[in-house]
């Protein structure tokens, strides 16, 4: 026992402190396998055009909820269903360009509990100088509580806190009438100058004095022929007929006419009254079946003979806008057919998986087929340009980067037998085959380049469906293990599906999200690699889309 | 020069450097321990390199004691994993030509060095190197390792023997001299 000791002391103690070097490249391999996991920065590239969009509408609303405040209502004397509201959303540089000391040219809110009179002046104490009703010029009032018709199913309220409530307000009030074709062009264009001021959409107030001094631009009358033209406007007579009984007249507050001009108009009818304190757009003169405004033209554009530009109702009546929000429809003007959009996706790759080794080691088993990993995640960058056919149909094509991660771990087994064992029991002899099993890894970074063509149609109004084809090119091959070798097919083509949803952030930037699926034709390893993976992505793409509105 | 309190510290820090470090002190005498329980030095590479990882990805979990002893005990376990993992291919072994002899005495490895001592225990049959190893070197008795192999007390027992008669046997051609008498 004593011996049995002795030995075992001995021969333990040398085997336990043995020692022996470990090769030289076990550190290098060890190392890799303990790289921490990477900081996969990319993968929030999608979040920026988020955050942009998200402060960008945040900044929206702000200014909305400040236009809605300096709204305002022109009320009548009589009954509230003769009030109105204008709204009138004057940009503050505007508003103090033209708030002139002492002179209110404040409207009244809209607060049906109170007199239109205590409103006014309520508002004007408390803000003085928030802007003129903006009125159009060439748009002329009558007296009385004009504005809104009785059947007018404008309220007080109902508009969207968006830059385009003065259009609604002017439909309200506007009656068509057939063109009389008797005026000079020059006479036209003043009036289409007054109508497209009232619907452009663009804020009637807030353009309200740089509008009096485009008047005065001959480079905007011409824009405004071209205006004219495209829209075919209705233009009115040169009167219009205003019912005695008030109630429908015209007034808007999408333009401004300056106070020198309102004050020149010829023959002492004040169809432009200089808003005072408290009544501040309202005529003082009450026609029926007469002129609503004749404006002198060299009141409304400088080195110009006096002409007298006849301003209707029926000047506007044809620019009825959709809808308050009509402009959040993506896509919907013609003209703006080009478009570029630059977009960034994480992307989550699935392999399907062929063997097709030609050496004498089988794949048993695959371990990790489509399991999550972190490995598999990629990305793809790029821009397409954009090119709408119709409304509902868009081209696009373009150029994009990518990186591309496979990673699989297989179960292998030598073809021929690795040992043999023969084993006699009762006279029976057995003979066992054993093949070697190795568990393999198979990681590739594969970083790529490519185009695509596409197109997109429009299923919903801000719902699209995308679909194409792209071709990659491989830059860049990284092997996450060495024992492996792959061929790598340089040129891999794609079919891709998607949907995008798109919110309007201004009128020329767009936010597109959706998710996204690439099926690669064909693995990225070529024939004679031991083992092909044919990648599918998915994707969940976000990009900002760049429309320019033509002037 | 970072002493092992540091370099441990800074592995758990995930620190490439004391990573390195730990690996440069204590390389040589983990890849000691695999090759005793390896077959051949690929497969005592492999079980080398997992171990090292998993020493890496668990070092969190160290708290006091020697660290020596905690990292040989992961050395060890990765090696029995290993072991167990190719159970199947290595429970065929030719046995037949072993009988239970055990005397108790294994000598004649005093002129040998460690190097072929080692060699000499990696072609002893895989279970038998196992329970060896576990008994004379590392000290484990016969029922831990039974439960740590998953195997009866006796089986060990007997495995043991029958390393050890291998043993003498490989011996005896080594040194005939010695073992006539």
């Amino acid at each position: 026992m004593q011996a049995e000791n002795n030995w075992k002391d001995q021969l333990g103690k040398r085997l336990y402190d043995y020692e022996e070097e470990p090769l030289p490249d076990t550190w290098s391999k060890i190392e890799k396998d303990l790289k921490p996991s990477r900081f996969r920065w990319w993968l929030w590239l999608p979040l920026v055009p988020l955050l942009i969009s998200l402060l960008w509408l945040e900044n929206s609303s702000g200014l909305a909820n400040e236009e809605k405040a300096g709204e305002q209502t022109i009320t009548g004397n009589t009954t509230p269903a003769e009030k109105i509201q204008v709204a009138a959303k004057p940009k503050r540089s505007d508003i103090s360009a033209q708030a002139e000391p002492g002179i209110s040219k404040t409207g009244n809110i809209v607060q049906p509990e109170i007199s239109s009179e205590q409103a006014n002046n309520k508002l004007s104490a408390e803000k003085p100088k928030t802007g003129n009703a903006a009125l159009v010029n060439g748009i002329a009032e009558s007296n009385g509580p004009a504005f809104i018709s009785p059947t007018s199913k404008v309220k007080p309220g109902s508009f969207r806190d968006k830059p385009v409530k003065a259009k609604a307000v002017i439909i309200a009030a506007v009656r068509p009438r057939p063109i009389k074709k008797q005026y000079s062009p020059i006479a036209e264009s003043k009036i289409i100058e007054a109508t497209n001021t009232s619907v452009s959409g663009k804020l009637a107030a807030t353009n309200g004095s740089k509008n009096a001094g485009t008047f005065e631009d001959k480079k905007q009358n011409r824009k405004n022929k071209e205006k004219e033209k495209a829209t075919s406007l209705n233009i009115g007579k040169d009167k219009i007929s205003s019912p005695a009984s008030g109630g429908n007249t015209a007034s808007g507050p999408t333009g401004t006419l300056n106070q020198t001009s309102a004050n020149n108009l010829p023959g002492n009818k004040p169809v432009l009254n200089t808003p005072v304190a408290g009544v501040s757009i309202y005529s003082q003169a009450v026609q029926t079946e007469s002129e609503i405004s004749e404006i002198p033209k060299e009141n409304l554009a400088l080195n110009q003979t006096t002409e007298t530009l006849p301003v209707t109702l029926d000047s506007v009546s044809k620019t009825r806008p959709t809808s308050p929000d009509s402009s959040n429809k993506p896509n919907n003007s013609a003209a703006r057919k080009w478009s570029v959009l630059v977009y960034g996706s994480p992307q989550y790759a699935i392999q399907r998986v062929m063997a097709n080794r030609n050496d004498q080691i089988m794949v048993l088993k695959m371990n990790n087929l489509n399991e999550y990993s972190s490995e598999r995640l990629g990305y793809e960058f790029g821009f397409r340009g954009q090119y709408g056919l119709t409304e509902k149909v868009e081209l696009e094509a373009g150029f994009q980067f990518a990186h591309l991660t496979q990673y699989l771990t297989f179960t292998t087994a030598t073809g021929p037998a690795d040992s043999t064992v023969v084993a006699q029991n009762n006279n029976q002899l057995g003979i066992q085959v054993y093949n070697r099993q190795e568990q393999q890894q198979y990681l590739f970074r594969y970083y790529l380049a490519g185009a695509f063509a596409g197109a997109n149609y429009t299923v919903l109004p801000r719902l699209a469906l995308s679909g194409g084809a792209g071709l990659n090119y491989v830059l860049r091959t990284e092997s996450g293990q060495e024992s492996i070798s792959a061929p790598v097919s340089k040129l891999n083509p794609y079919l891709t599906i998607g949907l995008k949803y798109s919110w309007k952030l201004n009128e020329n930037l767009t936010l597109q999200a959706g998710p996204t699926m690439q099926y690669y034709l064909k693995p990225l390893q070529k024939d004679e690699a031991p083992l092909c993976a044919k990648p599918t992505t998915f994707g969940f793409t976000v990009g900002i889309q760049f429309q320019r509105k033509k002037e | 020069v970072l002493s092992e309190a540091e370099i441990i510290e800074g592995c758990k820090q995930g620190k490439p450097r004391c990573q390195e470090a730990l690996y440069k002190l204590y390389g040589s005498r983990m890849k000691g321990i695999c090759m005793r329980y390896a077959k051949t030095p690929f497969e005592a590479e492999d079980t080398f390199h997992e171990a090292f990882v998993t020493v890496f990805n668990n070092i969190q979990t160290f708290r006091e004691g020697s660290f020596g002893n905690w990292m040989r005990r992961i050395f060890v376990n990765c090696s029995i994993n290993n072991y167990r993992r190719n159970k199947k291919h290595y429970d065929h072994q030719d046995t037949h030509d072993l009988e239970i002899s055990d005397d108790g005495q294994l000598d004649g490895f005093q002129e040998l060095s460690t190097q072929e001592i080692v060699k000499l225990i990696s072609e002893l049959p895989e279970g038998y190197r196992v329970v060896f190893n576990l008994h004379v070197v590392e000290g484990y008795n016969h029922r831990e390792i039974g439960e740590m192999l998953e195997i009866a007390e006796g089986t060990s027992r007997s495995q043991l023997s029958k390393a050890k008669n291998m043993l003498k046997k490989k011996l005896e051609k080594i040194n005939p001299c010695k073992y006539a008498s």
